[in-house]
């Protein structure tokens, strides 16, 4: 125990407070991000993240949001594990044939007002895989969807503005 | 593995490891993950002078690093109490279902292609093939973290003889009708592509074997009797592909 109290008080914080790698920052998009969810979500957007048939490329920028670097959940947003207490269904991969009925279930297991945003270059069209006798290719030929995020897969940052795009999206339409 | 035990410390110790050595990838490939590098014929880029002495030094301090949060993690009994004798593939399942990757190696299938059957450049290095028999989440896990510190070493060695001129060959487009068998070792094991091509060059059939063909029938097997808490556990100890299997 005391090693571990040692190595946390040595490393200290790292959250990145200022831009490093990409524009626009980080923290700017972070605090869009937050002013949103605090508007439209009571402070707290849940998300539920939906493996359709990816090849965890996607997952792993996904994880990466949670990582002490981006630390997403400082913004009001946190990963749920069941489509019933989700506000976002984040869906990934090209949504393969034993996954359709699986991502439909979700779909109408999600209370509503639910925002769908596909993830990735195969959610967004079916990627390299298209659509074949094993793939339905783009999530948005299964469920609705509100938002894309593109990229093979996407950086953690694009996948903030992704979502900051959805919500703000959903914001003015009502 | 660690989110899913909640083990928060180790679990935010290793992401930002990750995110480090993500960050050194993307500036010296232009990739997080390094995809898009390899090209027919050879590789897209080629690595600047500056980045070999940087992933030097990041591989040798991840190599530090994550030594010593071996040593906390193994040191930790409410750890142990989750990982070991959970998720048991026994050797002789792994035999017949032909297991490949950490998943077969954490249970006493002895397979590399890097080592079985080198092609360039594992031809002119040592590859260490982590083993082992008991085949729980314990077992994979540490097959993993033996093949990073291997890895590491191959890294090392790589960066120091890095060949000099031209990195990409002539395209030959195959001649009609032409077949090949490829195996690579990938991170999750050995990878099998088939390719044909037809009388117009073009592909006719196409079949890529990932080892999540093999891996995703060990988990049905290997949850059996696990309580329902220890599914996400060893779900992720043996991080099968979706893509790999359904498409």
């Amino acid at each position: 125990m005391l090693r571990i109290l040692g190595k946390i008080q040595r490393l200290g914080i790292i959250t990145e407070p200022l831009p490093r790698l990409d524009t626009p920052a980080l923290t700017e998009i972070g605090e869009q991000l937050k002013a949103h969810i605090g508007e439209r979500f009571g402070g707290s957007l849940a998300i539920r993240e939906v493996d359709a048939g990816s090849c965890n490329g996607c997952e792993l920028e996904i994880h990466a949001l949670a990582n002490p670097y981006y630390s997403i959940e400082r913004y009001g947003v946190h990963f749920v594990a069941s489509p019933r207490h989700a506000d976002m269904l984040l869906v990934t991969g090209p949504v393969s044939r034993h996954m359709e009925e699986a991502l439909r279930r979700t779909y109408a297991a999600t209370p509503e007002p639910r925002l769908v945003i596909a993830v990735g270059a195969c959610g967004a069209d079916g990627g390299e895989f298209g659509a074949s006798y094993a793939s339905c290719g783009a999530v948005a030929n299964v469920i609705p969807v509100d938002g894309v995020i593109r990229g093979c897969p996407p950086t953690p940052l694009d996948l903030m503005r992704g979502i900051l795009e959805a919500i703000g999206k959903r914001s003015t339409a009502r | 593995m660690l989110n899913d035990i909640a083990f928060a410390f180790g679990f935010y110790q290793f992401a930002r490891l990750r995110e480090e050595w993500q960050r050194v990838s993307r500036e010296a490939f232009g990739h997080r993950f390094m995809m898009d590098c390899i090209v027919p014929g050879g590789v897209a880029a080629d690595l600047d002078q500056r980045f070999i002495a940087a992933m030097r030094d990041e591989a040798r301090a991840l190599r530090k690093l994550i030594g010593k949060l071996m040593a906390i993690i193994n040191d930790l009994p409410s750890v142990a109490d989750r990982v070991r004798g959970a998720g048991v593939l026994k050797p002789g399942q792994a035999r017949a279902l032909g297991c490949l990757g950490y998943v077969g190696r954490a249970s006493g299938m002895d397979v590399d292609v890097r080592r079985d059957a080198p092609y360039p450049p594992y031809d002119h290095l040592t590859v260490k093939v982590p083993l082992h028999h008991y085949g729980d989440i314990n077992a994979r896990a540490r097959t993993r973290l033996e093949e990073i510190a291997a890895s590491f070493e191959l890294i090392e060695a790589l960066l120091a003889g890095l060949p000099t001129g031209s990195i990409r060959g002539a395209w030959t487009p195959p001649a009609a009708g032409a077949e090949g068998l490829g195996l690579v070792e990938g991170w999750r094991g050995e990878i099998l592509s088939y390719v044909r091509f037809d009388a117009e060059g073009r592909i006719a059939r196409f079949f890529p074997r990932d080892p999540s063909w093999t891996t995703w029938p060990a988990l049905e097997l290997l949850i059996h009797d696990n309580i329902v808490p220890d599914f996400p556990v060893c779900n992720k100890s043996v991080n099968g592909s979706y893509s790999g299997q359904d498409l």
